[in-house]
């Protein structure tokens, strides 16, 4: 039953920055005001010197990364779980990174940028949760 | 004796057919090291990415950019000429990006002939670029002709001199012609970038090395002086400093009226 759930909740929250981060993309593509971002930062931070990752919009490659791991979770195995774990573990360390950028560096916080980083990090300890759960079944 | 025998085989047995499923799933500890090391590669891959992706800062300015810009402000430029088309009097000037005396004459008398002579309209002064103390000379040279297309000539000229470095030292360099462009906002960078390499550039030098070729040029910084539209002649500089150029304009002026 806990593991349905897990599994359950380790696809819903992908969709959900999967979501997010087509509107992101929407916003880096068109000219969005203040109403779309309530934080009236996302401007900022989609157009500032850190926005990209070898060239690619972050939230493009945000994109990407949720796709391998939707294609993680369903490899069977301690094989699928060791990797999505460290991909979500990987992942949520860089979304603090991105977080610590906004406070710090950029001085702006774009809030769907902060939701999606929240959701990585969630998902993160999700699957952390069930690597350690599931550590001695085949 | 045999039956202890019997027994240990048959744990040993046990113990084969349990091993394949146990060698399938590695250590607890395994896994968990396997999914760190996977999980530190990707946030170091990403951070990399993301700070690599950084554009390159903008090249920083030259120092007297400003002064140079009030110092022109208000005076019409055009292309090669500084000053009113209709100023009575021209003083075309020879001189080489790289040579300091150019530089000294430049940065100490200019100003003067700008403001006494060019701003009330008795003078426009036409640049005539040479480049023939290196590779670097014509690098500058072609930046200046660049921003004289944009009408710029004049103040990337003086910037240049006030900026000016030990002749083929490597002062003048891509670098440098960048920062020289990036101290002119009104200066289109990317326009300026494409002249540099462009014919009306390469005419322009053209143009300018056969007049000094038919006044006989023999080094620089060289000044010719007359009435607008007539024939020019060669100033006997004796002097960089203001003193060395400005008697002679105003003996001219006198003979114009």
């Amino acid at each position: 039953m806990i593991r349905r759930r897990l599994n359950a909740c380790s696809l819903t929250w992908p969709l959900i920055a999967a979501g997010i981060a087509i509107c992101l993309l929407t916003l880096n593509e068109r000219s969005a005001g203040s109403l779309a971002c309530p934080t009236s930062g996302c401007r900022i931070v989609q157009s500032s010197a850190y926005a990209h990752i070898f060239g690619l919009p972050l939230a493009l490659a945000g994109l990407v990364g949720l796709l391998a791991l939707g294609g993680l979770l369903s490899v069977k195995g301690y094989i699928g779980r060791v990797v999505s774990a460290g991909l979500a573990a990987g992942s949520a360390l860089f979304a603090l990174y991105l977080i610590g950028l906004q406070l710090f560096v950029i001085g702006a916080v774009c809030a769907w940028c902060t939701a999606n980083d929240t959701i990585a990090v969630a998902l993160a300890l999700l699957l952390c949760y069930r690597l350690v759960a599931g550590r001695n079944d085949p | 004796m045999s039956e202890a025998n019997r027994s240990k085989r048959e744990q040993h047995a046990a113990v084969l057919r349990a091993a394949p499923s146990a060698r399938r799933t590695p250590r607890p500890r395994t896994q968990f090291a396997a999914a760190a090391t996977v999980a530190l590669a990707i946030a170091a891959l990403a951070v990399v990415g993301n700070l690599s992706s950084r554009p390159a800062p903008p090249p920083a300015t030259l120092a007297g950019a400003a002064q140079v810009t009030t110092l022109l402000q208000g005076i019409p430029q055009h292309g090669h000429s500084l000053g009113r088309a209709d100023a009575p009097l021209t003083l075309a000037v020879y001189v080489d990006p790289q040579c300091p005396y150019c530089a000294v004459w430049d940065t100490r008398t200019m100003p003067t002939i700008v403001d006494r002579y060019v701003r009330p309209g008795r003078l426009k002064i036409e640049f005539r670029g040479l480049a023939f103390l290196g590779a670097d000379s014509l690098r500058g040279l072609r930046a200046l002709q660049a921003a004289g297309l944009q009408n710029r000539l004049f103040q990337t000229e003086m910037l240049l001199y006030a900026n000016q470095g030990t002749e083929n030292s490597g002062w003048l360099s891509e670098r440098f012609v960048a920062q020289l462009a990036a101290s002119f906002p009104t200066i289109d960078a990317a326009r300026f970038a494409a002249d540099r390499s462009g014919s009306a550039v390469d005419t322009a030098i053209a143009t300018a090395q056969a007049q000094a070729d038919a006044a006989g040029l023999n080094g620089t910084p060289s000044l010719y002086l007359g009435a607008s539209g007539g024939p020019l002649e060669k100033l006997d500089l004796q002097a960089l400093d203001p003193s060395g150029t400005t008697p002679a304009i105003d003996a001219a002026l006198k003979a114009a009226s």
